[in-house]
């Protein structure tokens, strides 16, 4: 019997991730990573499982309670909501689109929906989703083993719950891709959403400058109730509300309550669809007359920072980056609203500075054939690396120039925290862009350049950014820290040395980097080009 | 029936109209040479005929069918190999196959039969697991025609198939694509290399911004002993010199 196209689809696919991981990583080195992720699972994720287990026992023992009943089914469709809407939404803006190369399989007899399909399966294979199955499952598990009447329906709900994640990922994606392709109306929406965050925050700072606890109790209990009717209408919640007559042996309502959830779910998949299939006749690439003046021969690392600047532009992931100003603003606020500007300003900085590791640890991703053309230039390499720094710096520069923008309107920082926290920024980047380089060199990966799908990057790239981020932030926010409480004073002149010695550390390095770099010419053209 | 209707087609991108009210209609069993200058709208063209790109107007029909009333019924009936090859290059070449034959509905022992067959006379011999991306870029070409071919297509579109290609492969590749033609395959064919639409290609067509320029079997093209390469430059007008001004 021959073998069907999802399937064949889904073989090819990870056929592929196989082949690339022993090409990239050699046995040894996946043996070995399979080692670390055990590691981490047996770590991490079992007592996650655990705690979920118990909080599904927890909440599902109370759902035939008239009391406790309806606030369990609200928490638990709030909770496995998050998990699906808010993963969806996050996981499609920060690029976790589609995961199939749809350009290659346009030509074969293949129909959209099962090319839909097939995308939505493979998704599962991306670490944000499986997470999120893993989590739902622990949950699930648990209330099954509190109402066991509930068996039958929680397949249905597990299936709801990701499924809705990985579709409105896949959504999200698209609408975002294809707003990238008009900056001017992403930028308008940006100076819009930044206005109208900018008046609810005023009013939200106002009401506590007036120093009205009950006021802003007032306002806590407003978010209260609009999260529970939010929490009441999310499709989840209406699938537990199914549970909850199952629980009571009403097969038929159980049922019933599935209609909406079940709607609510094609109705993405449907959008996803439309929207994904419609993508391929605008693959074209147009000629944009962005690359008439190119180079600048007064310096070649001029030229290349140019180069790169331009080549950030004109990805998709690079024009979205010049959202992440608002993104982290909004992310900064909830957690640092309490404590004012004094911290919420250093880490909405330190925030900017590690979401440009996607770039940082695969500087050549971008470049894509065009890394020939580098390696032929008469350019020494060192010149090459700092060009490429140059270039990265400019386009973060531009992401602080909009956060400082931002900041100054909203919480009106001293310039002495501006100066601090931008200082801050400024060494772990320098120590990002450093080991990134050390590992764009090593683990070097084609990026897409009209997607936003970002989740490309090797696995010891991933593990080595996450570490270098965490130590980044932990040593000079940690500085930060140290010297904003115990010597205010010095807090400028701190930061600038620590910045001036990391610089020191950078250009120690580059002669190093600069030699690797020379060495694997070969494995970086073989890999990207 | 036609092999191959193409009906005032147009495609624009932008303000760029790559293919201008383009018609061609093929009968089965025609080997037809595309020719036209960098730039001319061929690949757009056979992008539209296989249903990579959809056409801003116009209509394209293959063996009775349309493609944009039934594109998976079209898809079935063709086979292509696109100009940038658009192989998926993760994968060793006999997992390609693999995954190309099941997209046609093959089984795998008739795709394993198929491809052992096509890599023999194609003298495609890769080392075991190697990935496609590392081959050369001539057994990519080949590798890439083995799927255009795997499925037993009734109308295959070759977009220069030629480019990059040793001589030895040069005459296999031409002796498998006349076969094709002798058992009434339609072949489409664009190639720079115009000796070789000469003597492959009994039907040109030459396209020149978007629109035909010329079309009909080569001895009535031509005016008396005229080589193709005096045609084509006649029809698209190439009239600069070859020298440069500093050297």
């Amino acid at each position: 019997m021959a073998v069907g196209p999802i399937r064949g689809l889904l073989i090819a696919h990870a056929q592929a991730g196989w082949n690339r991981s022993a090409k990239e990583l050699g046995r040894r080195g996946r043996l070995f990573l399979w080692g670390i992720l055990i590691l981490l699972a047996l770590l991490g994720v079992v007592p996650l499982l655990v705690i979920l287990v118990v909080a599904g026992y927890g909440l599902g023992g109370t759902l035939g309670d008239p009391e406790l009943g309806p606030v369990s089914v609200r928490v638990l469709g709030g909770l496995l909501g998050a998990f699906a809407l808010g993963g969806g939404l996050v996981g499609g803006l920060v690029g976790g689109s589609k995961q199939l190369a749809w350009e290659r399989y346009r030509g074969f007899p293949l129909a959209a929906r099962k090319l839909y399909l097939a995308e939505l399966l493979a998704g599962l294979g991306d670490l944000m989703p499986l997470a999120v199955a893993g989590c739902v499952t622990g949950l699930l598990l648990g209330l099954a083993v509190a109402q066991p009447a509930t068996l039958p329906l929680l397949p249905w709900v597990a299936l709801l719950t990701v499924g809705l994640l990985l579709s409105i990922r896949l959504l999200v994606g698209s609408l975002a891709a294809r707003l990238l392709k008009r900056l001017h109306l992403l930028l308008g929406l940006l100076v819009a959403a930044a206005w109208v965050g900018g008046a609810l925050l005023g009013s939200s700072l106002q009401a506590r400058d007036l120093a009205a606890e009950t006021r802003f109790l007032a306002l806590a209990q407003q978010a209260g109730r609009f999260g529970q009717t939010l929490a009441r209408a999310l499709p989840t919640t209406w699938a537990l509300e199914g549970l909850v007559a199952a629980t009571r042996g009403q097969a038929l309502r159980a049922l019933a309550w599935q209609a909406y959830p079940l709607l609510f779910l094609l109705a993405c998949m449907a959008l996803g669809s439309w929207l994904l299939n419609r993508e391929g006749a605008a693959l074209q690439v147009q000629p944009t007359g962005a690359a008439a003046r190119l180079w600048s021969f007064r310096n070649p690392a001029l030229g290349l920072a140019r180069l790169q600047w331009l080549t950030l532009l004109g990805s998709h992931l690079g024009k979205f980056g010049f959202a992440m100003p608002l993104m982290t603003l909004v992310l900064i606020k909830g957690p640092f609203a309490r404590v004012g500007p004094v911290w919420a300003v250093p880490g909405a900085f330190l925030y900017l500075a590690l979401v440009g590791n996607q770039f940082l640890f695969n500087q050549f991703g971008l470049d894509r054939e065009g890394v020939k053309a580098l390696f032929l230039l008469p350019i020494p390499a060192r010149d090459l690396l700092r060009g490429k720094l140059l270039g990265f710096a400019a386009y973060q520069g531009v992401q602080v120039l909009l956060l400082s923008l931002l900041l100054g309107l909203l919480l009106r920082p001293s310039p002495r925290e501006l100066f601090g926290s931008l200082l801050l920024m400024t060494c772990v980047f320098l120590v990002l862009a450093t080991l990134g380089q050390l590992f764009s060199v090593l683990y070097p990966r084609p990026m897409a350049r009209k997607s936003l799908q970002s989740g490309q990057l090797p696995l010891p790239s991933v593990l080595a950014s996450l570490g270098a981020s965490l130590g980044a932030a932990l040593v000079f926010g940690g500085s930060y820290f140290l010297l904003n409480t115990f010597a205010p004073g010095w807090l400028l002149a701190g930061m600038a040395a620590l910045a001036g010695c990391t610089f020191l550390g950078h250009r120690l390095c580059q002669p190093t980097l600069a030699e690797l770099w020379h060495r694997r010419r070969e494995a970086i053209v073989q890999a990207v080009g | 029936m036609l092999a191959l209707e193409l009906t005032h087609l147009t495609k624009r991108f932008g303000a760029t109209v790559a293919v201008d009210d383009f018609s061609l209609s093929l009968p089965p069993g025609t080997f037809l040479g595309l020719l036209g200058r960098n730039g001319a709208g061929k690949s757009t063209t056979l992008k539209l005929a296989t249903g990579l790109l959809q056409p801003t107007s116009g209509t394209v029909k293959v063996l009775g069918l349309d493609m944009a009333a039934d594109p998976i019924a079209v898809k079935r009936q063709i086979g292509a190999m696109p100009e940038d090859m658009a192989l998926l290059d993760l994968l060793t070449g006999p997992q390609y196959l693999r995954f190309v034959g099941r997209m046609y509905g093959l089984e795998d022992r008739e795709i394993d039969r198929r491809a052992a067959e096509l890599f023999e006379k194609l003298d495609l011999q890769p080392g075991p697991g190697t990935l496609i991306t590392d081959y050369s870029f001539g057994m990519k070409k080949k590798i890439s025609l083995s799927a255009a071919l795997l499925h037993g297509p009734k109308l295959l579109f070759l977009d220069e198939p030629f480019e990059g290609i040793d001589a030895v492969t040069n005459r296999t590749i031409k002796d498998i694509l006349l076969g094709l033609q002798h058992r009434g395959t339609t072949l489409v064919l664009t190639s720079h290399i115009l000796e070789v639409v000469e003597k492959l290609c009994p039907l040109i067509a030459i396209m020149d911004s978007g629109r035909m320029k010329g079309f009909g079997p080569l001895a009535s093209l031509r005016q008396g002993d005229e080589s193709l390469e005096s045609l084509f430059v006649d029809l698209v007008g190439g009239t600069h010199t070859g020298e440069l001004s500093w050297l």
